[in-house]
């Protein structure tokens, strides 16, 4: 990469080789901190299942102290008790045991990129993600300790933030990430950029739909939190409000999700590593809603909009079956997941169209001259 | 592009403008200092103190006194309200921690709620080491029929039908007769059988202690939303032109004892006797009554009589019954005459013409229903009668269930008792009803005339 980025960068290594030497030594690629984001983001995702979990089966009393359990340090618990003794002990421990887990590689992260990292912003986001967990932890233990079910959905909704920080983590440490720099000068970057991309227009719409799909997927995943720990006590208005806005949201994720999977597909647009995602995500927001229709027939029964009085009629709702809890909870832990994907997404449009991103506001007319056939080279014009 | 370049495009210039940059350059910048940190936390923990959930005060049966009073040109203190809810939280406490009076000098229940069963069943969802569950009515319950049991949990504005009121005392599937509350039994069946084509699960994975716990915390309910209105009607028959329906004394505020009226304790002699003979007259009126119906429902289930061993084979007898669906038992009228509910579909069930028949109040005139709404009663729904022909019943499918609905009627609703008819004829009944389903509806027809034949 280094060698690529030096020899499109003629004039300014010519001008000063060993600044430019100790830039891209910079910005090399270091396996450590990559391998442990994407452990941790993968310690993540069953971590949030586990939390679902908890909150499905009611299981967040189940352990009435912290940060012990029963007197115990968390990491001393007997196992045999734990695995062997009451189901809710065994999820909320569970929940307990990988959020350490998780915290500890978070920790190893940031050692990690202190030691072989040297981008200063990413140091510092590594650290924010160590924040993150800690909070989320002390939130965790606050609902215990409190015995609040409102701390229980701020706790909820944190969760998938974290998920999607380490997930952006994981892009911006891999490989990928560092392969799509070493362009020192807009130029030769917007060359490079083009050679993929035809139709200038369509990463900075793709871009705002990616990062419109982001905001609308947490604004979403924090209605569905509060429909789940909402409160006893709470209004029957406040749960239609929720629900429909929960509807209309899911709506407009589907929208989005459809059309940053076509506009992917876009002859025009060429293969800038984020088709498969864009399908993915498209893929796992039609299994979401899925499952979120499933979730409302195994907790509520077959809703009259489907007209079909028959079967409605003739369903019973057996509640906490193995298949009613998994369908909710596959129904949380996938909207995390959609979180973080969308969140992929958005850092990848952001690092590979950032030349577009950034001419395209200000020269948008001139910009397409620069993407017509003659202007098309390898190397920057020269003048 | 030479301009183009020029123009802009430095190398600091499209450093400095970079947008993914900026957002990292905002990263690198912030300064969390512990401070900042701690006023986080302890925002977020401020947000999430909830105060512990209270009983919902009946405002629907409040509103429908004062419109009573107001109509008779009588006066109406909100101070009822009050003195209400404090005897009612002296009787029954909160609930977090349930109460329940005992009557008897002993201090004994007498069988009808077990202490040990509403405290499984009350307060924040928890368990302990042995997987002990407490909170069960939160956990399971509480969403859709409400803290208060008067179904108006958060999400009973969806359902359809709306969660069971449980302060009225009244369930529409049960063994017993009339207005007699159900029995446990009856209750348990509900929760482990569940009520098909409803919002209501089954919850027969649930383990027997936990059943007894919910079934117990679901009487207790009612008992208190029945004395709450009992309490409620007080209002207009015996006190209507005092001000105040308990004179509490604000020192004896806290030393009242749950278990006996006879604990008050105040420096002023008289007062306290006043007082507690006020106490002792609501717990003989209102209180002992509906307790009683509750002991006694244990004693008043309605027998079945053996079925006929021909009940699912004999077309003779569920001619019979067809014959009486038309005719007789009059079932037509609401069910149809092919069975699948499209008969009189204008009524509503007790728990809607409770309110709907205050006066003033018409049901065809929603604007008249505004102040039960807005006190908080749910939009007035008309009975959809039963669809016979799809072989489910939600108060049971067995043939003694059947039978039971047809002769004792669904209490709360328009189905009437069916008084008239003798035993065998309701059997009949209970065999056309039953194989309905396997009778195709373009042979309906066919069956009548053969009907109106014999």
């Amino acid at each position: 990469m280094i060698e690529r980025a030096r020899a499109t960068q003629g004039d300014e290594a010519k001008r000063d080789p060993v600044r430019l030497d100790e830039k891209l030594h910079a910005i090399a690629y270091r396996r450590l901190p990559h391998v442990l984001a994407v452990l941790c983001a993968l310690i993540v995702f069953p971590l949030i299942w586990m939390g679902g979990l908890v909150t499905t089966h009611a299981a967040g009393m189940a352990v009435p102290d912290w940060p012990n359990t029963y007197g115990y340090n968390l990491l001393l618990y007997p196992y045999y008790d734990w695995f062997f003794g009451p189901w809710d002990l065994f999820v909320e421990h569970g929940h307990r045991l990988l959020g350490a887990l998780a915290g500890f590689v978070a920790i190893l992260l940031v050692v990690a990129s202190y030691w072989q990292d040297q981008r200063r912003w990413f140091r510092r986001l590594t650290v924010l993600a160590l924040l993150l967990i800690i909070v989320q932890g002390l939130l965790g233990g606050a609902r215990v300790l409190l015995d609040q079910r409102t701390l229980a959905l701020v706790h909820g909704s944190v969760g998938p933030l974290f998920f999607a920080l380490i997930s952006a983590i994981a892009i911006m440490s891999s490989r990928w990430w560092h392969s799509m720099g070493g362009y020192f000068s807009i130029e030769t970057a917007s060359l490079e950029c083009q050679r993929t991309v035809s139709k200038p227009y369509l990463p900075t719409i793709f871009t705002r739909l990616s990062l419109t799909l982001l905001i609308a997927s947490y604004l979403q995943l924090l209605i569905g939190a509060n429909m789940r720990h909402v409160l006893e006590s709470a209004e029957p208005n406040w749960y239609y409000t929720l629900v429909l806005s929960h509807v209309w949201m899911a709506t407009l994720v589907l929208i989005l999700a459809i059309l940053i999977f076509f506009v992917s597909r876009n002859r025009g647009f060429g293969d800038c590593g984020v088709r498969w995602l864009a399908g993915s995500l498209a893929g796992l927001v039609v299994a979401q809603i899925c499952l979120g229709v499933s979730t409302w027939i195994v907790k509520f029964g077959v809703p009259a909009l489907f007209n079909m009085p028959e079967q409605a009629e003739q369903f019973l709702i057996v509640e906490r079956t193995f298949v009613q809890t998994t369908i909710i909870t596959a129904h949380v832990a996938v909207g995390s997941l959609i979180l973080a994907m969308s969140t992929c997404l958005s850092v990848r449009c952001l690092r590979v169209f950032w030349p577009i991103l950034m001419l395209m506001p200000w020269e948008k007319a001139r910009s397409k001259n620069l993407f017509t056939k003659s202007t098309l080279s390898h190397e920057p014009q020269s003048t | 592009m030479k301009r183009l370049v020029g123009m802009v495009h430095t190398e600091t210039s499209w450093k400095e403008n970079c947008r993914p940059n900026r957002i990292f350059r905002v990263l690198c910048n912030i300064r969390l200092s512990p401070t900042v940190l701690l006023v986080a936390v302890f925002g977020l923990l401020s947000v999430g103190c909830t105060p512990a959930p209270e009983f919902r005060f009946n405002e629907v049966e409040l509103e429908i006194r004062r419109k009573k009073l107001l109509d008779k040109d009588e006066q109406f203190d909100d101070q009822y309200r009050a003195d209400i809810s404090r005897f009612l939280s002296e009787l029954f406490g909160s609930p977090d921690e349930p109460r329940f009076p005992e009557l008897d000098d002993e201090g004994n229940p007498q069988g009808l709620l077990s202490t040990e069963r509403l405290q499984l069943a009350a307060g924040p969802v928890r368990s302990d080491r042995t997987g002990t569950k407490f909170g069960l009515y939160r956990e399971h319950c509480a969403q859709c029929h409400g803290i208060s049991g008067d179904g108006r949990g958060p999400t009973s504005a969806f359902l359809n039908p709306y969660p069971r009121d449980f302060r009225l005392g009244r369930f529409k599937f049960k063994s017993t007769t009339g207005r007699t509350p159900p029995t446990e039994e009856d209750l348990r069946r509900i929760l482990v059988e569940g009520i098909p084509g409803t919002a209501m699960p089954s919850f027969k994975l649930l383990g027997e202690e936990q059943l007894d716990a919910l079934v117990d915390y679901v009487k207790y309910l009612s008992m208190r939303g029945q004395v709450e209105r009992g309490m409620i009607y007080q209002i207009d028959d015996v006190f209507a032109d005092d001000v105040r329906l308990i004179d509490w004394p604000t020192e004896a505020a806290n030393t009242t004892s749950p278990d006996s009226v006879s604990a008050v304790n105040s420096t002023n002699r008289e007062n306290d006797d006043e007082l507690e003979d006020q106490l002792n007259y609501y717990m003989d009126e209102v209180y002992y009554p509906y307790f009683v119906n509750w002991i006694e429902a244990e004693t008043s289930i309605s027998e079945v009589p053996a079925p006929p061993e021909t009940l699912w084979s004999d077309d003779e007898l569920r001619l019979a019954g067809k014959a009486l669906y038309l005719g007789k038992a009059n079932c037509v009228q609401c069910h149809g005459a092919t069975g699948i509910g499209d008969g009189q579909t204008t009524n509503f069930d007790l728990w809607t013409t409770n309110w709907l028949e205050t006066p003033g109040v018409k049901a065809v005139d929603v604007r008249t229903h505004q102040d039960f709404i807005r006190a908080g009663a749910f939009p007035a729904r008309t009975m959809k009668p039963r669809n016979l022909r799809l072989g489910v019943f939600r108060g049971g499918n067995r043939p003694a269930d059947i039978y039971r609905r047809i002769a004792n009627g669904i209490d709360g609703t328009p189905m009437p008792a069916a008084s008239t008819l003798e035993p065998d004829e309701v059997w009949a009944l209970v065999a056309y009803v039953l194989r309905l389903k396997d009778d195709p509806l373009s042979s309906n027809h066919r069956l009548s005339t053969v009907g109106e034949k014999r």
